[in-house]
């Protein structure tokens, strides 16, 4: 999976300057400094997450101005575990609270003889991950609100900075600031720590953090930001979580890896998804050449693997529909009965008016045009979405309807705040 | 000798660090393979200001405005201001409101 993340999202960026002469791995700092919050949080106590931030924060400025002047050390990773843990050793030295900083490990941390080891020990490999996991189920605490968890999810694990946060969801960095202040609060409020939920609690509380890695996929996917390289860093991190998620083998669900296997298939489109001016080809007329094998065949890898045991979830209808257009030589060609088969199960497991679209879209390849605008026309719920007006206008046009083709187009585009959308419906109204 | 100012905003995100530093090893590898990089050092923020007769008044500091703190600097081969003014031309921080101060060390001849 690694490899074939590496080589979808890296390539271009391997080759910018700077990466040749620094030979680091690209984002190390990023995801080193989400790892260590997540191992110093376990350790301080989450209620003493900025702590933990500042004490990563320091690392990496030390780890800059070092490495920078000098050389990059051979294992940087562990260098900068290294320091860390020195930060974290002297801070609880000097703080001498250790049974407000951390409940679990107070007892060993206040003897010098187990405080170094007791520190150590977190900073091991499969620690380091199921503190990440750890962190993953407390940014994703049922308590938080959705908008809420993403945002900290990306501050805590993904090592975003606010501004950068701000930059990829298109808003200012006082809205992410107060979003990851009132995550913080509930922390509080609530008293969550880095525990692991109990057995009966862990199916449910590991549905939440897939939902919150789902929508922060699909931010990165189906965004307006103009910025590529933010779109994809988006998809690369829910990816990177995802995939801890089907490692871990208390989380390591069907649904968790249908969840990546969905994720595969629909990154391996992301090149083939833009033009040169960064506007999206609909599938219709994507080049399927620029689709990545490699990406592909880890989503059918991961579907093979998400039938046992037996369970079926959203995940695993999305990613067996966006298998499908996988297979397929061209979208005529697409088998569009099972898609549309596919989409009839995921609408009795979320009935809502987008699946109810996407079903109907599915039904004029699968079925009529004449069915797809019968199914349309049931919809309710998507008065205010220009998607909605833009494929009923479609349908129509292709009836050889074209009055009210124009009036869907028309209605489609006195909805849309894009100006390349904008652009599209205009030709579009022309032709009618 | 090149003494460096100001720089890198102390909020600045993991991103930007890792891309910072890169830059400065860049600088550095270009300065090397020229001959004219000698040795250099980052300093860390805070340290002692001594003064008083007899070095008696010991206080935190500096701390004036980010721009005076020195954080660092670089001994270069240079045979004038000239030929050392050309080798600024590559310090990354520029663009992060940081200076450079250019000096000639004195050689002693003993």
């Amino acid at each position: 999976m690694l490899n074939a993340q590496r080589s979808m999202f890296n390539v271009q960026r391997m080759t910018s300057p700077a990466n040749n002469i620094t030979q680091l791995v690209d984002h190390l700092f990023r995801h080193e400094s989400g790892k260590m919050i997540s191992v110093l949080s376990r350790l301080l106590g989450l209620q003493n997450i900025e702590t933990a931030q500042d004490i990563v924060h320091d690392t990496l400025l030390q780890a800059m101005n070092t490495w920078g002047f000098k050389s990059i050390p051979d294992n940087p990773s562990a260098w900068l575990y290294r320091v860390a843990k020195n930060k974290a050793i002297d801070f609880l030295r000097r703080e001498k609270k250790f049974r407000e900083i951390s409940p679990q490990y107070s007892y060993l941390l206040q003897s010098e003889y187990t405080l170094s080891s007791t520190v150590n020990n977190l900073f091991l490999d499969n620690e380091v991950e199921d503190s990440q996991l750890r962190m993953m189920f407390a940014c994703c605490h049922p308590a938080i609100a959705e908008e809420s968890q993403i945002a900290l999810t990306l501050k805590t694990l993904c090592g975003l900075s606010v501004n950068e946060i701000a930059r990829a969801f298109l808003t200012t960095d006082e809205t992410i600031a107060k979003r990851i202040y009132r995550a913080k609060e509930k922390i509080k409020s609530e008293k969550i720590e880095l525990d692991v939920p109990q057995s009966n609690e862990l199916s449910l509380r590991t549905d939440t953090v897939l939902k919150s890695l789902y929508l922060l996929f699909n931010e990165g996917y189906n965004s307006s930001n103009p910025d590529k390289l933010i779109r994809e860093d988006l998809c690369e991190e829910a990816i990177r979580l995802c995939f801890l998620i089907t490692q871990h083998p208390l989380t390591t669900f069907p649904r968790s890896k249908a969840l990546l296997a969905l994720m595969c298939f629909q990154a391996s489109r992301l090149d083939a998804r833009l033009d040169d001016n960064n506007n999206i080809i609909l599938l219709k007329h994507q080049d399927r050449s620029k689709w990545n094998r490699a990406l592909m065949s880890k989503g059918f890898e991961l579907m093979e693997e998400s039938t046992e045991p037996f369970e079926v979830s959203s995940y695993h209808l999305e990613a067996a529909i966006a298998a499908q257009h996988a297979t397929a030589m061209s979208f005529e060609q697409t088998d569009w009965k099972s898609i549309y088969h596919l989409y009839e199960m995921l609408y009795q497991l979320q009935p809502n008016p987008v699946v109810a679209m996407n079903k109907a879209i599915a039904s004029a390849y699968a079925i009529s045009k004449q069915n797809a605008l019968t199914e349309l026309q049931q919809i309710k719920g998507l008065e205010h979405h220009h998607l909605y007006y833009a494929t009923v206008g479609e349908i129509y046009f292709d009836l050889e309807n074209k009055t009210e083709a124009k009036k869907f187009y028309q209605k489609a585009l006195a909805l849309t705040s894009s100006t390349y959308e904008q652009q599209l419906l205009s030709n579009k109204i022309n032709n009618c | 000798m090149f003494i460096f100012h100001g720089g890198m905003s102390p909020n600045a995100s993991a991103e930007q660090m890792q891309a910072n530093m890169g830059k400065w090893m860049a600088w550095i590898e270009k300065l090397s393979k020229d001959n004219r990089y000698v040795s250099g050092e980052p300093l860390l923020p805070g340290g002692k200001l001594v003064t008083g007769t007899n070095g008696k008044s010991v206080t935190d500091g500096p701390y004036t405005e980010g721009k005076e703190v020195v954080g660092g600097f670089f001994i270069v081969n240079a045979k004038d201001y000239d030929d050392a003014l050309a080798l600024t031309k590559d310090y990354p921080d520029y663009e992060l409101g940081g200076q450079i101060q250019v000096r000639q060390i004195m050689k002693i001849e003993m």
